[in-house]
């Protein structure tokens, strides 16, 4: 007889406790007695374990699928398993990568494989580790820097996928180059997907009959909803070409929500589409609309119509919207005559009337961000204060990796073109991303198959490969035996530690040493073009690398370097992760993370 | 008409002793809301609640009487995804501080008597009863028979391996 108070309850019940439970203690409870293990293996309550432990989930688990269909068809607590121990792994292989240099890109690249089954782990370590956790800064910076090459990898694939003509969606192509900016933020190709379904429910609910509306009432409501939402358009023209404009996941989540024209008549035909209305970007000089097409058997307006090919110059087939000027329709007529005030033959018109390509629209996005890029670093010239969101850096190697990717179907011009852009993309992957090995071997080397910067590319690949394989060798500091030996008056072996925070005595600027020599072993070239010998302490003295504030890497004199004791400025506690564990405010140093190469710091 | 809430409706419980209580109070419970819509006249029938006993039903009451001015419950259209938290309010926390019979029955009152947040706030408090404990804990604690044969309990420690270290 059960003397439980508890298992005598009815199974609703016990079931609406278990939904309390974390997984950890569904387990335990379940495995208390019989009847308990019953209710613990309802596929309800692991799909809610699903759901609410892990938001992110490679596309392979179809989980959008699996939501739709009646739980009981889906082996939801086999699936939690499988997915806590990629978890798992995970998490393993990233507390390695964090403990020493020696393998740690392997590392990286096995962590990015895992793809959205890793990216919820990632988000807590960036979002979650507290700040006096040991290696704060460390695991905030790799976090971040795993997720990035992991949206960048998702972002390529949608590009590829477009390059070799496969089905992608308009949406997908230009929240590709969100990926390059996100970082940890909401704005991902699926939070897209979701907040357009959100907005597209939005405007169907306003009217029950929605669905029996003809199209051109449909295409005319969904821009008044979406300036109503001010979800499109740009009220301040004065900042019609910010960098934040070109990211329709930006425009979708940020606010004051301002694009420009390409990415409003994205969101608009992204909405229209989930409303059943067939919205594509026009092939307009100048400026896009969205041309919104009839149905096969009925114009716009609903009238029956002969089955024949979309005339796009012809009022009751395709009708034009402006989302980001107005809500209302722009009359062919309009447009036509301005096409013929430009100079556009007749003939022409319905081409510029009618819709573009998906691909043609990636790549005028790659353009406008390059503009936008050139005008923020012509704005913030002579400013140390750089605008952290979306970050300049990256969304410049979106572009660049735009370009390499997509393009003419003409060989010989998109080689013209690749060629141009990789000098480009080495540096910029050297310089920030060097997380990006595995992209840059699997992707651009077969795009240079049997061409001269093959072997170039290889070398790079190799010698990456070898470094980050092998131990790095230690510089060990002077003992003092040898400095007694080698006295030199004035000169105390080297100065500064690891990790030490500085202002540069002669240009200002705010870095980190992150490495050191007992004097400059730069190459005879650069010590000239440097005057390193008119220094007063010429160039026998110890020589740093140091990261410098706005992310480049920098040599500097001894004589220089003018040792802070104050806490770092944001920017340059976001880059220390990259070699260090975290900020010592009491003996105003940072912590090192690079002790395999410099033991004695 | 004075306002429909301050009318005072007569409850009888299972042991047969009547109460008298505000209306507003009694229709947190959503059974004795539509009980009271489908009779009509309410304050002159007594509206029987067949599977509470007077203790039991005077503990539910004095929770309605807390929180008779809560708003309504918002209709949760993403439930799924929501991170649950068995977070309870103090007062609420207070009110549960009873013996175990107690709270199985303030749990089948507020199911019976279709009190949802009630029911809510019961569960919360036996899940964090359960939270952090080991099944031989979670025996202890509800007085469980474990009735696995040594097999089955093999099978049940291979599945949840995964479980066993954070």
């Amino acid at each position: 007889m059960d003397t439980s108070r508890l298992t005598r309850l009815p199974d609703e019940l016990l079931e609406a406790i278990v939904f309390y439970l974390p997984p950890q203690e569904t387990v335990a409870f379940g495995a208390t007695c019989r009847r308990s293990n019953k209710i613990t293996f309802e596929p309800l309550v692991w799909r809610a374990h699903c759901l609410q432990e892990y938001r992110h989930w490679e596309a392979r688990h179809e989980l959008k699928e699996k939501l739709t269909r009646p739980p009981a068809q889906t082996k939801w607590r086999l699936l939690f398993n499988e997915r806590r121990q990629t978890d798992k792994k995970a998490l393993e292989l990233f507390d390695a990568l964090l403990d020493t240099q020696q393998h740690r890109l392997e590392r990286m690249e096995r962590v990015a494989a895992m793809g959205y089954d890793a990216k919820d782990m990632l988000l807590k370590q960036r979002d979650q580790t507290p700040d006096d956790a040991l290696d704060v800064l460390a695991r905030r910076y790799h976090a971040n820097a795993l997720l990035g090459s992991m949206h960048r990898t998702t972002a390529l694939e949608k590009w590829t996928r477009l390059q070799k003509m496969q089905m992608v969606r308009l949406e997908e192509v230009l929240g590709a180059y969100d990926l390059f900016v996100l970082a940890g933020r909401k704005g991902d190709l699926s939070d897209i997907d979701r907040e357009l379904d959100r907005v597209a429910e939005g405007v169907r609910s306003q009217d029950p009959d929605f669905d029996t509306w003809s199209v051109r009432q449909k295409a005319t409501e969904i821009a008044r909803w979406l300036r109503m939402q001010n979800l499109v358009g740009n009220p301040s023209e004065n900042d019609y070409h910010a960098l934040r404009n070109n990211f329709i996941s930006i425009a979708l989540f940020d606010e004051p929500h301002t694009s420009l024209p390409l990415q409003s008549v994205a969101i608009y035909c992204a909405v229209a589409r989930r409303l059943g209305v067939n919205a594509k970007p026009s092939n307009y000089p100048h400026h896009v609309h969205a041309v919104i097409e009839a149905s096969a058997d009925t114009t716009l307006d609903g009238v029956p119509r002969p089955s024949r090919d979309i005339d796009f110059s012809n009022p009751s087939d395709a009708m034009h919207m402006d989302p980001w000027r107005s809500s209302t329709e722009v009359p062919s007529q309009q447009l036509s005559t301005r096409l013929s005030q430009m100079g556009a033959p007749v003939a022409q018109h319905a081409h510029h009337l009618g819709p573009t390509t998906t691909l043609e629209i990636a790549l005028r996005t790659g353009r406008n961000i390059m503009n936008s890029v050139q005008e923020a670093r012509d704005r913030q010239r002579g400013t140390t204060a750089r605008a952290s969101y979306p970050d300049v850096d990256a969304a410049w190697y979106s572009m660049l990796w735009s370009m390499l990717v997509l393009g003419d179907s003409n060989t010989a011009a998109l080689l013209h073109r690749r060629r141009q852009v990789l000098p480009y993309l080495v540096e910029h992957y050297q310089a920030h991303f060097p997380e990006d090995l595995n992209l840059l071997e699997t992707l651009v080397v077969p795009m240079f198959e049997a061409e001269r910067e093959h072997h170039v590319l290889m070398h790079l690949i190799t010698t990456a490969r070898a470094a980050d394989a092998n131990k790095r060798p230690p510089s060990l500091r002077p003992s003092k035996e040898q400095l007694r030996a080698f006295w030199i008056p004035g000169q105390g072996g080297v100065s500064y530690k690891i990790g030490t925070y500085f202002k540069h005595r002669r240009y200002h600027y705010e870095g980190v040493v992150v490495g050191w020599d007992t004097k400059c072993a730069a190459e005879q070239r650069w010590i000239e073009q440097m005057q390193v010998d008119q220094l007063p302490r010429g160039r026998e003295q110890p020589f740093y690398n140091v990261v410098a504030d706005d992310k480049s890497v920098r040599y500097v004199a001894e004589e220089n370097i003018e040792g802070l004791a104050e806490q770092p400025s944001e920017n340059i506690l976001a880059l220390a992760g990259r070699y260090f564990k975290r900020w010592d405010k009491e003996s105003g140093i940072f912590v090192s993370n690079i002790k395999d190469e410099y033991p004695d710091d | 008409m004075s306002a429909e809430g301050e009318q005072s409706v007569k409850l009888v419980s299972s042991d047969n002793v009547e109460i008298l209580t505000e209306r507003k109070i009694a229709e947190r419970s959503m059974l004795i809301k539509n009980m009271i819509e489908d009779l009509g006249a309410p304050g002159e029938e007594p509206i029987p609640i067949m599977n509470v006993s007077e203790a039991v039903l005077r503990k539910v009451l004095e929770w309605c009487t807390q929180h008779k001015n809560d708003p309504a419950p918002t209709q949760d259209d993403d439930a799924d995804s929501r991170k649950k938290t068995t977070d309870i309010e103090e007062w609420d926390q207070k009110f549960m501080q009873v013996d175990q019979e107690m709270l199985f029955e303030i749990i089948l009152a507020a199911n019976y008597m279709d009190i949802k947040a009630l029911l809510d706030v019961g569960c919360k408090t036996v899940a964090n009863m359960i939270k952090g404990k080991s099944p031989e804990e979670i025996r202890k604690t509800f007085n469980i028979q474990n009735d696995f044969t040594p097999e089955e309990e093999e099978q049940i420690r291979r599945e949840n391996e995964w479980a066993e270290d954070r």
